[in-house]
């Protein structure tokens, strides 16, 4: 299953009633398909949208890097270096990028421009 | 100059400590910047310039009592701390935290951290505070630390898997004001192995917010007449705007509030914002100062009781590694110094491979083991890192052995320490088709004689061990029949008069496979920085008790090993993920991610980065299960929709049951078993990220 399935409504809205329900073996097999595919994995983007993705060194993500605020991938801010620099100087995210203010002042000094240079950036280990 | 700093800084803490009792919230101090040279970990509580003009005249400071000690006494003259006794640490850290009459040192006293976190203290007041410790010296602070300011057992695995440096892991069930006052930076397991008293929760907030200004939206801080521009919507701390209602109507409420993105936004934009006395900030303090206290009764009974928990020994080993299998083995404890060991491990899997490591490990706080071994005692090769947890009884260590570039490559382990009795401890090939014959049944366990019999073991009711081959007096292989009709379910393998905790599980047949990690997790690199791989295992599993698929309570069998492939999770038109994230071994499971930096031939020069479903696909050989014969078929076709499924309407109305279900016949008990190859197929969803460009707690004191 894709994201492209339809989207349920959110759960306060009243929804038609279900009258269909598998009632031999063909249609229980299908239904057993059905659970087999809706079951196996649960993507960012699928329904329901999990409130966190269990994983990474935060454990909320925000509109930055791993997913953006539609918990793809697609609209982030890419190539990350563009926009690397922000999250500096703002010490928007201290915890994966060296943070302007207090603990790297100096993380940018080799490298004047991240898109050109990017390799000239250094892993920080404090 | 050093004595007029002093003297300047003394002269501010007297000046400004009175204002701290009607103040609410620690406020922000002087920029860490700003050139004043402000010692920050004996202040006792920042305060702002307003603050400052407000406060009574500096009284005259007692010579006798260290500095800035003086005032503080005077208001908290019952404060109860730890009383630090190690003259190493009187060394290298009473010229910034003073030390009272009763050895309590300002700040110190008052907090408790696991060796990781005494660690980052330690590398903080180097980098930001001109601390100079040699690696000796500082790898000596950290133990005394852990030892007399440590976490109780309770309390180190409350946060364990921060210290296993896990990867995948959920701190979903946690508090939703904690997550988002917190966890929107880091894991909640670094706050999780902390104790401290209420005074120095604050103070933990204070350093926050001076240390990382924008913090202030998540975990408020801000003197009180800066609450109403926070919670109107904002743009405090720099820009974002606009809160984040919307998000939190989308179901991602968690995300309001990092600095710079929106401050405190109210969930679902119409709430009412909080009182400005209880900002999360606050509300998050309090729990912690409450759930999380310095003196807690875990910590007190440990204290009263404390010795060198003895670990010399042999302990037996169980433990699994995704993608490898099971491993089975011993790891030999010899004690070197006090809490000191050297460990050797000799573990084997059940792909065939052997692991054989020797290395050293400390004690921590009579429960926290922490160690690094090499493969066949090479100093040079890669080490593996040890993080274990003794439990009450000192008689098992559970916890994760694990090396990778992101820490990503892990062992899960259980050691068992020798009692020197035959016991069964562990099993290999522990799902038993039933019926079946000449099942293998590898049982490890400890000191089986010589002249075992089968008839010592006891596998539970309709099993049957027709034969034993004993291996060592540490293994040994059953032969088992299960008969036709044998209850499915779990069961115990017992040994003599012992027991035993060791499960075996009666399966009928193969109802999907499973793959692990469900969520996982890569970051491009290779061409500057190390990439972070991600490893992929199959299981057959068993639909459980209830007879339904993909419930709680299925059951995993054994590990299979399926093809492996790549598909695109497709979010969009002419999604091109697939091509640039990396590949996947179809054996091993092992995916590998693309290189990091822009990508020419990417749109936008875009990052090798994406998300994407991993593929398993396997055939397998599995009992065909007979169908259940209906007693009543009309009884069956009468639909019960009285009550309108809720919420995913597809998936709940393919499981709603009719109020009174129709009775079933088992299936003739003699039936000819009937086998047939199906295809399984599975699939989990990869994330494939960038890299982190601030690697906390990734080198220790001897790779500095």
């Amino acid at each position: 299953m894709t994201n492209t399935d339809p989207v349920p409504p959110p759960v306060n809205v009243p929804r038609p009633r279900a009258r269909i329900l598998a009632c031999n073996q063909k249609a229980r097999q299908l239904a057993a398909l059905v659970l087999a595919q809706r079951g196996d994995t649960r993507a960012l983007t699928q329904d329901p949208p999990p409130t966190q993705y269990p994983y990474g060194c935060t454990t909320i993500f925000a509109p930055g890097w791993e997913v953006d605020s539609s918990n793809g991938t697609h609209g982030l801010c890419q190539p990350i270096e563009r926009d690397l620099y922000d999250c500096y100087h703002t010490c928007y995210w201290p915890a994966q990028v060296p943070d302007g203010v207090t603990n790297a002042p100096s993380w940018t000094s080799s490298c004047g421009a991240p898109m050109q240079d990017w390799k000239s950036i250094d892993l920080v280990f404090p | 100059m050093q004595s007029l700093v002093s003297s300047l800084f003394v002269a501010s803490c007297i000046l400004l400590a009175p204002c701290w009792p009607q103040v609410p919230a620690p406020v922000v101090p002087a920029h860490p910047a700003a050139p004043t040279p402000t010692p920050p970990a004996t202040s006792g509580a920042p305060a702002t310039p307003a603050a400052a003009v407000t406060a009574p005249p500096a009284e005259a400071q007692d010579p006798a009592k260290p500095e800035g000690e003086a005032s503080a006494d005077a208001k908290k003259p019952n404060r109860r701390g730890i009383a630090i006794s190690d003259p190493l640490v009187h060394t290298h850290c009473m010229r910034c935290h003073a030390i009272d009459d009763k050895q309590q040192m300002t700040r110190i006293s008052y907090v408790r951290k696991s060796p990781e976190g005494w660690s980052e203290t330690l590398k903080r007041m180097g980098r930001l505070h001109g601390l100079q410790l040699s690696p000796q010296d500082a790898k000596q602070l950290v133990r005394t630390l852990s030892n007399s300011n440590g976490l109780a057992r309770s309390e180190a695995e409350r946060g364990l898997y921060e210290s296993e440096r896990r990867v995948h892991w959920s701190e979903e069930s946690q508090d939703q004001d904690f997550r988002r006052a917190c966890a929107e930076c880091h894991p909640l397991g670094r706050v999780l192995l902390q104790q401290r008293d209420d005074e120095e929760w604050q103070l933990l907030r204070a350093t926050h917010v001076a240390m990382f200004p924008l913090a202030r939206g998540q975990m408020g801080g801000g003197p009180p007449e800066d609450e109403s521009r926070r919670f109107g919507g904002g743009n405090f701390g720099g820009g974002g705007g606009g809160g984040n209602a919307g998000a939190a109507n989308a179901g991602a409420g968690a995300r309001g509030g990092r600095g710079g993105r929106g401050g405190e936004a109210a969930p679902g934009g119409n709430t009412p914002p909080p009182a400005p006395t209880q900002s999360v900030g606050d509300r998050v303090l309090q729990k912690l100062a409450k759930d999380q206290p310095l003196f807690s009764p875990a910590w007190e009974s440990w204290s009263k009781n404390r010795r060198e928990v003895p670990l010399a020994g042999t302990w037996t080993v169980s433990g699994h590694e995704t993608g490898r299998g099971d491993l089975f083995g011993t790891a030999s404890l010899k004690r070197v110094d006090a809490d000191e060991y050297e460990i050797t491990w000799n573990l084997r899997a059940t792909d065939g491979s052997t692991i054989a490591r020797t290395g050293k490990g400390l004690l921590y706080a009579g429960y926290s083991w922490r160690g690094r071994s090499q493969e066949g005692g090479d100093s040079k090769a890669a080490a593996w890192r040890e993080v274990l947890l003794l439990d009450d009884a000192w008689q098992t260590l559970r916890g994760r052995l694990f090396t990778g570039n992101y820490d990503e490559l892990g062992v899960d382990v259980t050691l068992v320490r020798d009692l020197g009795r035959p016991r069964v401890l562990a099993v290999d090939g522990a799902a038993i088709a039933v019926p079946s014959t000449g099942h293998r049944l590898t049982v490890q366990g400890e000191a089986f004689p010589a002249n075992v019999a089968a008839t010592d073991f006891f596998v539970g009711e309709g099993l049957s061990i027709t034969g034993v081959e004993r291996r060592s007096d540490r293994e040994l292989v059953l032969v088992v029949d299960a008969s036709v009709g044998t209850e499915l379910g779990v069961r115990t393998v017992a040994f003599g008069s012992d027991p035993g905790s060791a499960q075996v599980t009666l399966y009928d047949t193969v109802d999907y496979i499973r793959v692990r990690p469900l969520q996982g997790l890569a970051r491009v690199g290779g061409a500057k920085h190390p990439n972070q791989l991600e490893r992929y295992e199959a299981y057959a599993v068993h639909r459980g008790k209830d007879e339904k698929p993909y419930t709680d309570d299925d059951v995993d069998l054994f590990q299979v090993r399926p093809k492996w492939s790549l598909a695109e999770f497709k979010v969009r038109e002419n999604d091109d993920d697939l091509q640039f994230v990396g590949s996947i071994d179809p054996v091993t499971g092992v995916f590998t991610p693309a290189v990091d930096g822009p990508n020419p031939a990417r749109k936008w020069q875009a990052n090798n980065i994406g998300d994407v479903f991993v593929m398993a696909e396997i055939e397998l050989e599995v009992v065909v299960r007979p169908e259940p014969k209906k007693v009543d078929p009309a009884k069956d076709d009468k639909v019960k929709d009285d009550k309108p499924p809720v919420g995913d309407g597809a998936e709940k109305a393919t499981e709603a049951k009719p109020a009174t279900p129709p009775p079933v016949a088992k299936p003739a008990e003699t039936a000819p078993i009937v086998r047939a190859k199906k295809t399984f197929l599975a699939r989990s969803h990869l994330l494939v990220s960038v890299p982190i460009y601030m690697r906390w707690a990734r080198l220790d004191w001897e790779d500095r």
